[in-house]
């Protein structure tokens, strides 16, 4: 077995649309295009091996060495802290975090909030900027119906197109940032694999913005 | 008689990194496990680690068991003397991220504290990088120069931004480097500077090169003077290891003030040893010392099954 990258690929809609990059600047594996459960894959060509991970468990492969390289959303690096190097902006998963509630929320003038959220981090650190003070109540997902049923004032969650917030009558009251997909590192790995690393990182940048997202 | 059976692999180890650094002058400081708990809150800056454990001694003074060991050193200091060439092997009590729990973890670390040359400093550094050949044999040494990050800041008006910048170069991350340099009107030549630190990645000597043709010459001509003296210092020792420049790794850009150094190996994820040089921490009004040090997290290294 040649001592490749081992690459993490988020499971799902982002996973697909990294294959698909990985494909374009000659890092596939075709194995992995096929429907299977399989969640490891190697290409014996190059030498290189693919795990597909649960999205928001790709920087900690990456951190912790289990894997060189990754393809993780900015929101899962902000909300874990992960000590990794985030090397390019892949221009895929366009969407931001955004303040969202019910469209009479008196949003601006309350000074405490409950704010339930699946970034417990992200929330506290942005509220904390802001002044106001928070309860921040962790779940796990349907966040949306938290307002509804009065478990809090307020949501922080990811808003691509604002369709799902709009069928529960909510709205977005304050963008937080705007987040993508990004390519990152283990650091030490970028010391011994740095060749390999940088050179999809350079292929990378040439293919951003063509289209990919 | 020595019988190295006896010994776990971490004894063997630290056995080993004692007999380096006694070789290099250095001499081994003991100290007591524990100090005053309001010491540590004095300088909870300086700490990596903000929990401390602690307990009430049985005259009710509040006391730590030791989060860390070089301000306990500093403290500690014979101040009659000129220059301490320290190592110790020491238990420090810290919550590592990756547990929660607070754990007691073996620290091997060295100092060197006084009226120092710039070959003291150079050859803490040396056994820094001498120091991971007992780990493997293909360790790599990567150095960043702090100041130079700070100079570059605060050329560009970005002083106050501290934090910010130091998460970009932590993380190579360009995009948040453009981010806050563009919320903040940043001109595009200073931009384009510390965009080409944040990216390099070079043996020392092609990277202070490229230093050279990135970088105004009077600005920085001391900060790449020293480190093409450094260069030359670890030339002549004819050192095994690899050495890198690296402006990735300014961890503590307060608490470091000039150089700053990470150590790897291959199939551990993370850095073993960490240090640099903080002499703003050891100046005085009546002594103007320099100091540089580093540890290694011998913890760490048999946390990852890599020994």
């Amino acid at each position: 077995m040649k001592d490749g990258l081992r690459i993490a690929l988020p499971k799902g809609r982002l996973g697909k649309k990294a294959c698909d990059i990985l494909s374009k600047i000659g890092y596939g594996c075709d194995e992995m295009l096929k429907e299977s459960r399989k969640l490891v894959f190697y290409d014996q060509e190059k030498g290189n091996t693919y795990f597909l991970v649960k999205p928001s468990d790709v920087a900690t492969y990456v951190e912790y060495g289990a894997a060189d390289i990754g393809f993780v959303g900015r929101d899962i690096l902000l909300e874990n802290r992960s000590d990794v190097f985030e090397l390019c902006d892949l221009g895929i998963g366009k969407c931001r975090i955004c303040v969202a509630g019910e469209r009479d929320f008196p949003y601006h003038e309350k000074k405490h909030l409950k704010v339930a959220t699946i970034f417990p981090n992200i929330s506290r650190d942005f509220f904390l900027s802001t002044g106001k003070t928070v309860d921040i109540i962790s779940l796990h997902g349907s966040i949306e119906i938290a307002p509804l049923v009065k478990l809090s004032d307020v949501i922080v969650d990811i808003v691509e197109t604002g369709a799902t917030l709009k069928e529960n009558n909510l709205t977005v009251l304050e963008e937080i940032f705007a987040i993508s997909a990004r390519y990152i590192a283990n650091k030490v790995s970028y010391t011994y694999k740095n060749r390999e690393i940088c050179k999809i990182h350079e292929l990378l940048e040439k293919v951003r913005g063509e289209g990919n997202d | 008689m020595f019988k190295k059976e006896l010994f776990t692999h971490k004894e063997v180890l630290s056995f080993e990194l004692r007999a380096l650094c006694s070789s290099q002058g250095y001499s081994l400081y003991k100290m007591n496990a524990f100090e005053p708990y309001s010491f540590y809150l004095e300088n909870i800056d300086s700490l990596s680690s903000k929990n401390i454990l602690y307990f009430t001694d049985r005259d009710g003074t509040l006391m730590a068991l030791k989060p860390d060991i070089t301000l306990s050193i500093i403290k500690n200091l014979d101040t009659a003397k000129e220059k301490h060439k320290l190592y110790y092997s020491e238990n420090v009590y810290r919550a590592p991220k990756t547990s929660g729990n607070f754990r007691e973890i073996l620290q091997f670390g060295v100092e060197v504290i006084g009226r120092l040359s710039d070959e003291d400093l150079f050859n803490l550094i040396f056994l820094a990088a001498k120091s991971l050949l007992v780990f493997d044999d293909m360790p790599v040494l990567l150095v960043s120069d702090n100041s130079m990050i700070q100079k570059m800041m605060e050329k560009a008006g970005l002083s106050k931004l501290n934090d910010r910048i130091l998460n970009a170069f932590q993380n190579k991350s360009l995009m948040l480097l453009k981010e806050v340099l563009t919320d903040n009107h940043a001109d595009q030549k200073d931009q384009d500077i510390l965009a080409s630190l944040l990216s390099l990645h070079l043996p020392l000597d092609r990277g202070i090169e490229k230093l050279e043709k990135i970088l105004d010459g009077e600005t920085f001509r001391e900060n790449i003077e020293y480190l093409k003296d450094l260069n030359q210092y670890l030339k002549n020792q004819d050192l095994n290891t690899q050495v890198f420049l690296d402006f990735s790794i300014p961890e503590g850009l307060k608490y470091y003030d000039r150089l700053s150094f990470v150590g790897v190996i291959p199939g551990v994820s993370s850095a073993i040893l960490r240090g640099g040089e903080y002499s703003n921490l050891v100046k005085t009004k009546e002594k103007s010392y320099l100091a540089s040090g580093f540890a290694i997290y011998l913890e760490k290294i048999g946390d990852q099954g890599r020994l």
